[in-house]
């Protein structure tokens, strides 16, 4: 196992620290847990081993991180992480926080989109609908500055603004 | 706080309040479980650091040594193929051959069912034990008191491997109990049972905690049997962490004697990853290492204290023997290795998750009118994070933290963030936090009730100076 992983790692190892701005200690200890979750080695991330992650299966907004990580490769799970890293801009942390509303993936943030990860949050069941859609109009109305009912990236990010992304988006590589 | 209380229950409550940014906790955390999680760290088996000539084999990745060093180390792989591995199997087939001739003496021989019989049965199967350990060069150094034969006892240890069935049943001839294995361990395990009374049970009826309970209480409260050997683990781990102890074990109303075995990684890897390996190929790592060097502690029994739940005992034995053997004492399930944790707990925190947003709305709306006169409006929401899901009504019992001055919001948002990442799973997030990973890989920071590195240096410094006294004092056997 540890022969031709490493080879193949050699080529890779240095592009990806590169583009992802991680050191190569750092990409190689990926790639070790890369290789711990990926249980049936087929060199990307399935479903069903991202949820066999307990820690990760009781986090309500679970659905939506294993869907942006499905399927993942080692190089794009390593590009999702490095979103995570210290090195990474407030922008890029800001546009995977949209990636992860954006349900639908249509470049807008729309109330069924909000409505979805809201019940992820708090769980379907605890919510009933009127209350939330005054929940998630009220969140559309404050951050939605053109009037058509649905936030763009741009509203988005200005809408964050003044959140401190950077410090409560950020993990230890 | 009376007004407050009054206030609020007159009023509609108001609607739950969320903000874009709080995914920001969920999504921190989520990406630090895909990072490394404390689950998988249990059942990660990691050379040795550091690295050495002692090591099995080499790690993978890119490596480089110095020549010097790459022919030592290549001198001690050309020993330990050439020169231990067929010694040790020579011991291996000729002590169970050995095993074989005293058991068809002693069944030809001596009468059924007399004392002696039974005692001579009990040498043969320490002897077996002791030809196994002496198969991968074992050392194992005992310590405390020695077990003795009784009525309602029964011994509890961590597990590493099927191999801590040698290491005991060598110095003493415990009674077993566990899952029923196929092939070699599954041999194994028919052998010993000829000349022992040890239960083993299917898997299927492993299930069936009732029927394990049953033969578990029978097996105790049998005067004349041998106290039984149990792992409430259930299932192996790599001898770093020691996991949630089952509590079967627990609720017999039997004296419980710990047992910790911590073996010293640097001359073999004792960890049987049964995923990954068989048993007859983990058997033949051990005997291609240098040796298994082990301690093992009979720490003194411990009793179920009154008002104390089953559960509660196993989690306290759990840590004495933790803390004996220097193992990071962690929450988690061994039934987690492979299966996927309930959806319970995740629906547990999105009820949490919700009456954070709540209580973000009630604290926005007491501090509007009457609750700002008070000057200290968020107490109702403070009381909550004790509280799981309660939803409120509750009073603050003095939490100091410092957003308390700042207002409501900002202390929802944090507390936001405490709420993903407190783990349902209890002892991770008070040891662990978010940070695992420190710069000297995984086990930089991790906490530890010993650390470990001074102890393999302690430990280092006894072997030695073993070799050099002969000191087999603490050795029975």
């Amino acid at each position: 196992m540890g022969a031709n992983t490493s080879a193949l790692l050699a080529d890779e190892i240095e592009d990806i620290s590169r583009d992802c701005n991680l050191t190569p200690a750092e990409v190689r200890r990926l790639y070790k847990r890369f290789q711990q979750l990926d249980r049936n080695r087929s060199g990307n991330l399935q479903a069903e081993e991202l949820r066999m992650i307990p820690e990760l299966a009781m986090n309500p907004l679970m659905p939506r991180i294993i869907a942006l990580c499905d399927n993942a490769n080692f190089s794009q799970f390593v590009r999702t992480i490095a979103v995570f890293g210290p090195n990474s801009t407030k922008q890029a942390k800001t546009d995977f926080a949209f990636r992860v509303y954006d349900v639908d993936g249509d470049g807008f943030i729309s109330a069924a989109d909000l409505t979805q990860v809201l019940h992820m949050m708090v769980g379907e069941d605890n919510l009933d609908e009127a209350t939330t859609t005054r929940i998630v109009q009220k969140v559309i109305d404050d951050a939605d500055t053109d009037g058509d009912d649905r936030i763009s990236r741009d509203e988005f990010t200005l809408a964050l603004d003044l959140v401190d992304i950077a410090a409560r988006m950020t993990v230890a590589l | 706080m009376p007004p407050l209380a009054l206030s609020r229950s007159s009023s509609p409550p108001p609607c739950p309040v969320m903000r874009l940014e709080d995914i920001c906790g969920g999504l921190r955390e989520g990406i630090d479980a895909l990072i490394g999680d404390s689950l998988t760290q249990c059942f990660t088996a990691e050379p040795a650091e550091p690295w050495n000539f002692l090591t099995r084999s080499l790690p993978p990745g890119p490596i480089s040594m110095r020549p010097y060093f790459a022919a030592v180390w290549l001198a001690g792989v050309w020993i330990r193929y050439t020169v231990l591995l067929p010694l040790r199997l020579a011991t291996l087939v000729i002590g169970i051959l050995g095993f074989f001739v005293g058991f068809f003496v002693i069944s030809m021989v001596m009468p059924r069912r007399s004392k002696m019989t039974s005692a001579a049965n009990k040498f043969l199967i320490r002897y077996l034990a002791s030809v196994f350990v002496a198969s991968w060069s074992g050392y194992v150094r005992f310590h405390g008191q020695r077990p003795t034969p009784g009525v309602n006892q029964i011994y509890v240890a961590n597990h590493t491997s099927l191999i801590d069935v040698f290491l005991l049943i060598k110095d003493y001839p415990f009674a077993c109990i566990g899952q029923r294995h196929g092939g070699l361990a599954g041999a194994l395990q028919d052998l010993v049972n000829t000349v022992q009374n040890h239960v083993w049970f299917d898997r299927e009826e492993g299930r069936d905690r009732a029927a394990v309970q049953r033969l578990l209480t029978a097996h105790v409260s049998t005067p004349g049997n041998e106290p039984m050997l149990v792992f409430p683990e259930g299932t192996c781990v790599n001898n770093r962490y020691c996991i949630m102890f089952k509590k079967g074990s627990f609720q017999l109303g039997a004296t419980v004697f710990p047992v910790a075995i911590k073996y010293h990684a640097g001359f073999a890897d004792p960890f049987w990853n049964s995923s990954v390996a068989s048993f007859p190929r983990h058997l033949l790592d051990l005997m291609t290492s240098w040796a298994v060097v082990a301690d093992v502690y009979y720490l003194p029994p411990e009793k179920q204290r009154p008002g104390e739940d089953a559960a509660a005992f196993a989690s306290r034995v759990k840590d004495v023997i933790a803390a004996r053997a220097g193992l990071i004492s962690v929450g988690w399930d061994g039934f987690l290795k492979r299966h996927p944790i309930a959806p319970r707990f995740r629906e547990q925190r999105q009820r949490a998750t919700l009456s954070a947003l709540s209580r973000r709305a009630q604290a926005a709306a007491a501090r509007a009118p009457v609750g700002g006169a008070r000057g200290r409006p968020h107490s109702t929401a403070c009381s909550c994070r004790k509280r799981g899901g309660g939803g409120g009504g509750g009073v603050c019992a003095g939490h100091a933290h410092d957003v308390h001055g700042v207002g409501g919001v900002d202390l929802l948002r944090c507390e936001l963030d405490v709420i993903f990442l407190a783990s349902a799973c209890g002892s991770r997030h008070t040891s662990w936090g978010g940070a695992r990973r420190g710069r000297g890989g995984w086990r930089g920071r991790l906490p530890r009730r010993v650390p470990l590195g001074s102890r393999q240096r302690d430990w280092r410094k006894g072997a030695r100076m073993h070799g050099l006294n002969g000191n087999k004092k603490s050795n029975h056997l």
